[in-house]
């Protein structure tokens, strides 16, 4: 069994009447990426933050390398690196100042001009803060993440914000950490994120855990293989022919205005009679869509939201 | 502590490279020293100048000697210069007035030198050196140089009447008699350092407290093994090393501008000391109330403003009406400008003046300390 290096149980904290973090428990293995899933507010920069020992909490129990934790103290947060929902760094010091800077808040930290290579951060090494493009800054950010050398990494929305040529090469940058050794903790709204880097899942909702495990597994918990939709251009209802298909194939149908969405493990069955009913009934289909079920289905199906709206 | 070098360097460095830092830290109070003194003390300004010089004459003049001086002070060339001549009986007494800048300088005509008449004809006879005695106040400066070209003057008639060897000045400088009022520019100086010290604390400091709390800086440097304490004294440094700089440049001022000695005393550059912290906490404290940059920009403005003119900066405000004199009494900077001023005068300070800003200080940091921690989370 991996070793655990983060272990949270029963985590709670309120804001006046919000209960923004509601009773949550979770564990992070050495070396492994997890994602907080969730949409905006559902908690997951407030539990971050009190694990980075930003926020207080008003009940649980924090356990880091096996050892609890009462206080993030200063020996915790040698060895954790933090990259913040939104940081703006010193708008006047330089790319090169601001990594020296926080290099020289720690005992030990990596080589800088090592650091700007590695994150691509070389050619602008002497220009001011305020000049940098949004991936710039958000590379530094990572690069401030990193410069102790840390063994675990919490990075709160690493991609928001970023165009998706720049969110790629963000989660190229975050898959060389994991295979650097690095234990990650990232929040993220974006279901592909999650997809993409983590190797287990916490999704949250308004404070609490609502599903847990690697992205097959959520997906597999869903039991469909395959998501149809399509757009129906008919004088006559449809109403009573979705019914027939959901009585005969076992078809999962649900309808906004003329737009249907079928799930189902059986893709060729599914098909065929939908087309057939199509011919039948005389109704043409458009905009079909196949594809295989992910995480934002998961999360509509336990909330009956989306994660963005 | 490699911690707090380094932490107050990048501090310092960020904000000394934004524009209107140094300029209304640094330049601006020098600049408006070097503006205030000016128009406040004519300095250059001819015209307004009516000199004074006051004479005595050891033994009254006789021969060749007493008729080049009377037609030199009654030649016309030097009939436009203000020129007063103001004769003594009695050497103390003139010494006296000059101490008191009745006069501004004192010419004294020693004994013998009547033997100026002697010398057209014995080559190496030793004439005695007339003194010119002068204070270090800018008038009694140039009217001793304005005396001196009297005595050129009076060296070419006597070198035409065949006298080789020219007369010799010997000058002394007088101490000012301290009872005297001292000059605006003495009045002046610990108002334009506490002038500095208050853009400091009213401006610089919440400003870049509230920045970095909103932007989160404060917050990402929390999440690394920094302690508070040592992120405060640093984030304090980073203002005082300004403040420091903006002293040097004032200093180096007052030294071209003859401001009074005192300054240089352990006890005035003590209690500027003292006053650079009262202040400084006192901004820590607004820094503690700002919490967005929008009002803190409003209530600084305020604050200065009327710190600025309600203090006694820059005239006496002790018998404002009463409307004012509240605020004249509950702000600390007023007793820190008297503090200052009393030792610039060579008196000593009084309790108050101490008391009244300690109290100021140590409810400030309580108060900042008590909210900071819940300003830097985001948690307020
Ligand atoms: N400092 C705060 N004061 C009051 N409410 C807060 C504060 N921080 C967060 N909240 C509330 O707690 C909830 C969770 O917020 P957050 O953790 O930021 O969510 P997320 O990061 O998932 O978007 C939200 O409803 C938010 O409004
Ligand atoms: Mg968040």
């Amino acid at each position: 069994m991996e070793e655990v290096v983060v272990k949270v149980n029963n985590l709670k904290k309120q804001y006046k009447d919000v209960k923004a973090v509601d009773d949550v428990s979770f564990y992070v293995k050495k070396k492994e990426i997890v994602a907080i899933l969730g949409p905006n507010g559902a908690g997951k920069t407030t539990t971050l933050e009190i694990l980075e020992g930003l926020r207080k909490r008003d009940e649980g129990e924090i356990y880091y390398f096996g050892e609890k934790a009462d206080q993030i103290d200063s020996n915790i947060k040698e060895k954790i690196g933090v990259q913040l929902q939104s940081t703006v760094f010193f708008q006047n010091l330089t790319v090169i100042e601001t990594l020296r800077a926080f290099a020289g808040l720690y005992q030990k930290s990596l080589e800088v001009e090592k650091v700007l290579t590695d994150f691509n951060l070389e050619e602008k090494k002497r220009s001011r803060i305020s000049k940098l493009s949004g991936g710039q800054l958000q590379r530094l950010a990572l690069a401030t993440a990193v410069i102790n050398d840390p063994e675990i990494l919490f990075l709160d929305e690493p991609t928001t914000g970023l165009d998706p040529q720049a969110r790629r090469n963000t989660w190229q940058i975050i898959s060389n950490l994991r295979n650097s050794g690095k234990t990650i903790i990232l929040t993220t709204h974006y279901m592909e994120e999650a997809e993409f880097l983590a190797d287990r899942v916490y999704i949250f909702d308004q404070g609490k855990i609502i599903a847990e495990g690697s992205v097959s597994e959520l997906i597999n918990s869903l039991g469909m293989n395959s998501i149809i939709s399509f757009k129906i251009n008919s004088n006559g209802n449809f109403d009573d022919i979705s019914e027939k298909l959901f009585d005969e194939i076992d078809l999962k149908v649900s309808k906004n205005e003329n737009f249907y969405r079928i799930e189902t493990v059986d893709l060729e069955n599914a098909l065929l009679k939908i087309f057939e009913e199509a011919r039948t009934k005389k109704f043409d289909i458009s905009d079909m869509i196949i594809r295989k079920p992910n995480l934002e289905d998961v999360f509509l199906k336990l909330t009956g939201k989306r994660l963005r709206d | 502590m490699k911690k707090i070098i380094n932490l107050t360097k990048i501090f310092f460095i960020n904000s000394s490279r934004e524009f209107a830092v140094p300029f209304w830290t640094i330049i601006f109070p020098s600049l408006f020293f070097l503006l205030f003194t000016s128009i406040f003390e004519n300095i250059g300004n001819v015209e307004n100048m009516d000199f004074k010089i006051g004479v005595y004459y050891e033994q009254s003049l006789r021969g060749i000697a007493k008729d080049t001086f009377d037609e030199v002070f009654s030649s016309s060339q030097f009939s436009n210069t203000p020129f007063t001549m103001i004769e003594y009986d009695s050497f103390e007494k003139g010494l006296d007035n000059l101490k008191k800048s009745k006069i501004n300088a004192l010419v004294v005509f020693p004994e013998n030198f009547n033997l100026l008449n002697v010398k057209f004809f014995i080559k190496d006879l030793e004439v005695p050196k007339l003194k010119v005695y002068y204070t270090n106040e800018n008038s009694s400066v140039y009217a001793k140089n304005i005396f001196g070209v009297f005595i050129d003057e009076i060296n070419t008639r006597m070198s035409t009447k065949g006298a080789g060897v020219p007369l010799t000045v010997k000058e002394e400088i007088i101490g000012m008699d301290s009872s005297q009022p001292y000059r605006y520019r003495d009045y002046l100086f610990p108002a334009i350092i506490l002038m500095s010290v208050l853009t400091v604390a009213v401006f610089n400091m919440p400003f870049d407290f509230s920045f970095n709390v909103e932007k989160g800086i404060f917050k990402k440097l929390s999440s690394s093994p920094i302690k508070g304490g040592e992120f405060f004294v640093s984030f304090l440094l980073s203002h005082i090393i300004l403040l420091i700089m903006s002293l040097i440049v004032l200093y180096i001022e007052a030294y071209l501008f003859n401001v009074s000695t005192n300054i240089y005393k352990p006890s005035f550059i003590g209690y500027t000391f003292f006053s650079i912290m009262i202040i400084l906490s006192v901004g820590l404290f607004l820094s503690s109330l700002y919490k967005n940059m929008g009002a803190a920009g409003a209530i600084s403005q305020l604050i200065y403003q009327a710190t600025i003119f309600l203090s006694g900066f820059y005239f006496d405000v002790t018998n404002s009406p009463w409307i004012i004199r509240w605020y004249v009494y509950f702000n600390p900077v007023t007793y820190l400008v008297d503090g200052m001023r009393k030792i610039m005068l060579g008196s000593s300070i009084s309790l108050i003046n101490i008391l009244v800003p300690v109290i100021w200080m140590i409810s400030s940091i309580l108060i900042f300390s008590l909210t900071f921690k819940g300003m830097v989370y985001n948690e307020k």
